[in-house]
C-alpha cells in the first residue's frame, strides 16, 4: 500500500449518525452533510474509526445522468397524491453518492460432498388429433429428471465469494435490485482498484461487520458454489440436498465498495424517506408513499363543489317551481350525486396505495 | 477449521467427473440378474430337470428332487419401463443380432450333453435336444436391456391336463361332427411362452362437436289456417373432457399364432407374474417378440385413443352429431415385456389341419373346429319347412275358393320366425368354425 492511498483515505474524515449509529468516512469538502442511511440528523465528527486501512476495490459509477433521471422519473409516475417534496428536482437536489461495504473473500476448500443429482432425459410421448375422419399423431419429447445420490471429494479454491461488511446488507442489496440478497446486483469484475481519485466526492459508509463475523457467509456462498461445480463434475442438470463437510485453508479478505445514489423525500409528518439508486445498474428503490393530506384536500375540495351544486339545484328548484321548469333544477342534482360519490374517492385512492406499498 | 470428514458410502464407485479438483461417486449399479445358462441337471442324478406346474418348481422326473426358484410374485406392481428415446431408438434399431438371447435370427447350438449341433428355430429360444433329451435354455446371455423379459407367469396347466380339455372343448355343442371328441387324442401339446407387451397409460382427451337436439316448437299452417306442432333440430356446438387410465392392456409380440386366437385365449390374470428366472423355461419353450416395441404401442395408442373416442362420444345425449372432433394427449406411458404360458397343438381331422391353443393359466381353450355343415342345413331346413308347407297349402286351398286367408298369414309369420332362427344359427356356426 502506497502512502499516496493511506493519505487520500486518511483524508476522510469519521463521522457517525447519533439517530442510526451508522459510521461514516466524509470527504473533507462535504461538510456535515445529512446522515444518508436515515435523513433524520446530520453527520457529526467522531473519534476514530475500526477499519482504518483503505479498501482495495472500488467498482465506479457507470450511469449517466440522463438515465438517472429517467429513471427516477419512472419510479416517481405511479405514486398518487405525491408528496410536495416529492419531484424529480426536489430528488436530485438531495442526491447523495454512497459507497456501501461489502467483502469478498477467497479460500480453499478441502472435503466431502453428498447429494441429491438430477439427470434429465427425455421421454417419447404423443397427442393425437381426430379431425373427424382421421387420426393424426403429432410425437412430442418431454424432458424429465432422474435423481440419484452421488458422493465425491472435493479440493478447490474459491475467489470472490460476496460476504457482508454491515448487518444491513441484506437489507441494501434486495433494495438495489438483487432477488436473492446473496447475489449481490453488482458486476464486481468492473471493480477498479482503489486510488485516490475513484472516490470522487461521495461519502463511504464505514463496514460495521469483521471478517470474522462475515466468514459463515462466505462459507455459505462457498458452499453454493460447490454445490454447483459438483453437479457439473457430476454431469448432472440439478441438485438438492447438497452437503460439504470441509476443512478451509486460512480466507483472504478483500474490501470491496459499491456505488449507490441515496436521497429522499418527506411524508406528510415530516419525516425523510430515502430513496436509493444502484449506481452500476441505475435500479431505484423506495418506499412510495401517497400524501394523505393533498388526497384530503381534493376530497374537500369535490365536497365543497358538491356542496355548491346541491345550493345550486334548491335554487333552481324555486325558480322551477315559478317558470314550471324543473329540468336545469334536475341536471343539476344529478351532477351533485356524481360529485358526492367522487368526494371520497382520492381518500380512498391514497389510502389504497399506501397500504400496497406497505404490504410490500 | 477441521471438521470430521465423511468417507464416502463403501458401495460407491467411482464414476466420471467433469471437473478438475473434484471427485464424483455414484451406487455402484445393482448386480444384473442376468440369467446365465444354466445345465438342468439334478444335481442329485444327474437326469435332466423341467419345470412341473403342479410342484410350482423345477423337479427331477427320475429321483423326484425339487429345486425351488429365485423368484418372486410381484403381480400387476412388476416393474414398468419408460418410454425414454433411449428404450425407443433401441427398438427401432435393434437388429435381431443385437438382442442377444432373445431374437436371434438362426444359430446353431452345441448340445452340451451329447455334442450335437442343433440348429434353433429363428424366434424360440429354449429348446430340447433332440437327440438326447437334454434341456439347456439357449437364452445363454441376455442383453443387459429391457427388452429380455423381466417377469413372467409360470405355467398351472400340467401338460397331461390338456388332452382332457380339449375333448371337453371339442364335445361341446352340436352342429360338430360328432366324431369330432375323438380328434383331441392325437394332438401333441408343446408348452410355449409367447410374447407379449403390456401398456399403461392416460388419456386426457378433448372433444367438440355440434351437436343437434330435437325442439318441438308451433306453427301456423296457412294453406290449413290452423296451428301445428313440428320438430326441428337446433344445433350448437358443445364440448367436453375426459381422462381415461390404461393399465397393463395386453399387446401381443408373436406373429405366429392368430391375433383372434390370441384374443379367445384371454383373459390372462397378471397379479401372477413372476419375476424371471430361466428355471421357468426349462423343459419348456418359448419365443422371442416379433412384434417390437414401437409397433406394439402404436397398436395399443391405436386401441387406447379409439376408447378414448368412444368414451367422448358416450358424453353426447343426442344422435345427431357431426363437425365431431377431439385429441387425446398422452401421459405416464409405460411398457413391459412378459412371458405368458400357453399350450399349442394342431389335430387332424378328415384330412385337415386344424390349429388349437390351450391358455397355460387358466386352462381356456381356443382353436378352429370344423363344423357339421349337413348337420346346421337340416336344422336350418327344419325351422323353415313349416310355415312354407303351411302357406303353400293354404294357398293351394285358396285357389280352389276355401276360407284359407288366416292359415295363409299363420304360414307366413311361421316362415318369418323360422328364417330369422335360422340366420341365427348360421351366423353362429360360421363363428364357430374357429371358435
Ligand atoms: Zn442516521
Ligand atoms: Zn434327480
Ligand atoms: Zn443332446
Amino acid at each position: 500500500m502506497t502512502n499516496e492511498l493511506a493519505d487520500a483515505w486518511g483524508a476522510m474524515h469519521p463521522a457517525h449518525c447519533k439517530n442510526c449509529h451508522a459510521a461514516f468516512l466524509v470527504p473533507p469538502q462535504a461538510g456535515a452533510p445529512n446522515c444518508p442511511n436515515c435523513f433524520a440528523a446530520r453527520l457529526e465528527p467522531m473519534p476514530a474509526l475500526q477499519a482504518d486501512a483503505p479498501p482495495e476495490l472500488v467498482i465506479p459509477f457507470s450511469v449517466s445522468d440522463a438515465t438517472l433521471n429517467a429513471n427516477l422519473e419512472r419510479w416517481l409516475r405511479e405514486i398518487p397524491f405525491k408528496p410536495a417534496s416529492l419531484n424529480l428536482r426536489a430528488l436530485q437536489k438531495n442526491l447523495v453518492r454512497v459507497f456501501l461495504p461489502m467483502y469478498l473473500a477467497d479460500a480453499r476448500a478441502y472435503g466431502t460432498w453428498t447429494s441429491q443429482m438430477g439427470f434429465d432425459y427425455l421421454v417419447a410421448s404423443s397427442e393425437e388429433r381426430f379431425d373427424g375422419t382421421n387420426w393424426v399423431t403429432q410425437r412430442l419429447n418431454e424432458t424429465r429428471v432422474r435423481w440419484e445420490p452421488r458422493a465425491g471429494e472435493l479440493t478447490r479454491a474459491y475467489e470472490n465469494l460476496p460476504a457482508p461488511a454491515s448487518e444491513a446488507h441484506a437489507r441494501w442489496m434486495i433494495a438495489l435490485g438483487a432477488a436473492d440478497w446473496r447475489e449481490p446486483p453488482f458486476d464486481s469484475l468492473r471493480a477498479l482498484a482503489f486510488a485516490p481519485d475513484t472516490l470522487g466526492n461521495a461519502i463511504v459508509q464505514a463496514p460495521d461487520l469483521a471478517p470474522n463475523a462475515a466468514w459463515q457467509f462466505a462459507r455459505a456462498q462457498l458452499e453454493r458454489r460447490a454445490a454447483r461445480e459438483c453437479e457439473t463434475a457430476a454431469n448432472a442438470q440439478h441438485h438438492e440436498k447438497f452437503e460439504l463437510r470441509a476443512a478451509y485453508g486460512e480466507p483472504r479478505w478483500t474490501l470491496l465498495l459499491l456505488p449507490t445514489y441515496v436521497t429522499s423525500y418527506s411524508d406528510d409528518g415530516g419525516k425523510w424517506i430515502p430513496v436509493r439508486v444502484n449506481g452500476q445498474s441505475g435500479f431505484v428503490n423506495g418506499i412510495k408513499r401517497a400524501s394523505m393530506q393533498r388526497a384530503h384536500s381534493w376530497s374537500i375540495a369535490l365536497g365543497a363543489a358538491a356542496l355548491g351544486a346541491f345550493l345550486l339545484a334548491a335554487l333552481l328548484g324555486v325558480a322551477g317551481a315559478l317558470y314550471d321548469a324543473f329540468l336545469p333544477a334536475l341536471f343539476v342534482l344529478g351532477v351533485t350525486f356524481l360529485l358526492c360519490l367522487a368526494a371520497p374517492v382520492p381518500l380512498l385512492l391514497a389510502w389504497q396505495f399506501n397500504r400496497q406499498q406497505a404490504a410490500k | 477449521m477441521s471438521e470430521t470428514l465423511s468417507p464416502i458410502p463403501p458401495d460407491y464407485v467411482r464414476v466420471e467427473s467433469k471437473l478438475e479438483g473434484i471427485t464424483v461417486y455414484a451406487p455402484a449399479p445393482p448386480a444384473e440378474q442376468i440369467p446365465d445358462a444354466r445345465d438342468f441337471k439334478c444335481p442329485n442324478c444327474g437326469a435332466t430337470t423341467a419345470y412341473s406346474p403342479r410342484a410350482a418348481s423345477v423337479t427331477c422326473a427320475n429321483c423326484g428332487s425339487i429345486y425351488t426358484l429365485q423368484s418372486e410374485n410381484v403381480g400387476r406392481q412388476a416393474a414398468e419401463f419408460e418410454f425414454t428415446l433411449d428404450a425407443v431408438k433401441h427398438a427401432q434399431t435393434a437388429t435381431p443380432q443385437q438382442l442377444r438371447g432373445w431374437g436371434v435370427t438362426r444359430r446353431d447350438l452345441r448340445c452340451e450333453n451329447c455334442g450335437a449341433t442343433v440348429s434353433v428355430a429363428p424366434t424360440e429360444l429354449a429348446t430340447t435336444c433332440p437327440f438326447c433329451g437334454s434341456n439347456r435354455v439357449a437364452a445363454r446371455t441376455a442383453a443387459p436391456d429391457a427388452f429380455r423379459p423381466r417377469v413372467l407367469i409360470p405355467f398351472q396347466i400340467e401338460r397331461e391336463a390338456c388332452v382332457q380339455l380339449a375333448r371337453a372343448w371339442l364335445a361341446r355343442g352340436w352342429f360338430y361332427p360328432s366324431d369330432l371328441v375323438h380328434a383331441a387324442r392325437g394332438a401333441q401339446f408343446t408348452g410355449i411362452y409367447l410374447p407379449f407387451w403390456t401398456f399403461s397409460a392416460r388419456v386426457h382427451s378433448a372433444w367438440r362437436a355440434q351437436v343437434g337436439r330435437e325442439k318441438r316448437e308451433q306453427y301456423f299452417d296457412m294453406g290449413e289456417m290452423k296451428f301445428k306442432t313440428r320438430t326441428r333440430l337446433e344445433w350448437n356446438w358443445e364440448q367436453g373432457k375426459i381422462s381415461l387410465p390404461f393399465n397393463d392392456e395386453l399387446q401381443s409380440g408373436t406373429r405366429r399364432i392368430d391375433a383372434s386366437l390370441l384374443k379367445r385365449l384371454a383373459p390372462y390374470h397378471l397379479h401372477a407374474l413372476v419375476t424371471y428366472d430361466p428355471g421357468f423355461l426349462a423343459g419348456w419353450r418359448a419365443q422371442s417378440y416379433e412384434i417390437g416395441l414401437n409397433e406394439a404401442w402404436d397398436a395399443a395408442r391405436g386401441n387406447m385413443r379409439e376408447i378414448a373416442r368412444a368414451a367422448c362420444l358416450e358424453q353426447i345425449d343426442s344422435r345427431h352429431i357431426r363437425n365431431f372432433s377431439m385429441n387425446a394427449a398422452f401421459d405416464d406411458e409405460a411398457w413391459r415385456f412378459i412371458l405368458l404360458p400357453a399350450y399349442l397343438a394342431t389335430y387332424r381331422f378328415a384330412g385337415k389341419t386344424h390349429q388349437i391353443a390351450i391358455n397355460g393359466q387358466t386352462g381356456q381353450v381356443a382353436g378352429e373346429k370344423p363344423v357339421a355343415w349337413l348337420k346346421v342345413w337340416l336344422a336350418v331346413g327344419a325351422l323353415t319347412l313349416p310355415g312354407i308347407l303351411l302357406a303353400s297349402a293354404a294357398a293351394l286351398l285358396g285357389a280352389l275358393r276355401f276360407q284359407t286367408g288366416g292359415w295363409f298369414v299363420l304360414g307366413l309369420i311361421l316362415f318369418v320366425v323360422g328364417a330369422a332362427l335360422a340366420a341365427a344359427l348360421l351366423h353362429r356356426a360360421t363363428r364357430a368354425q374357429d371358435a
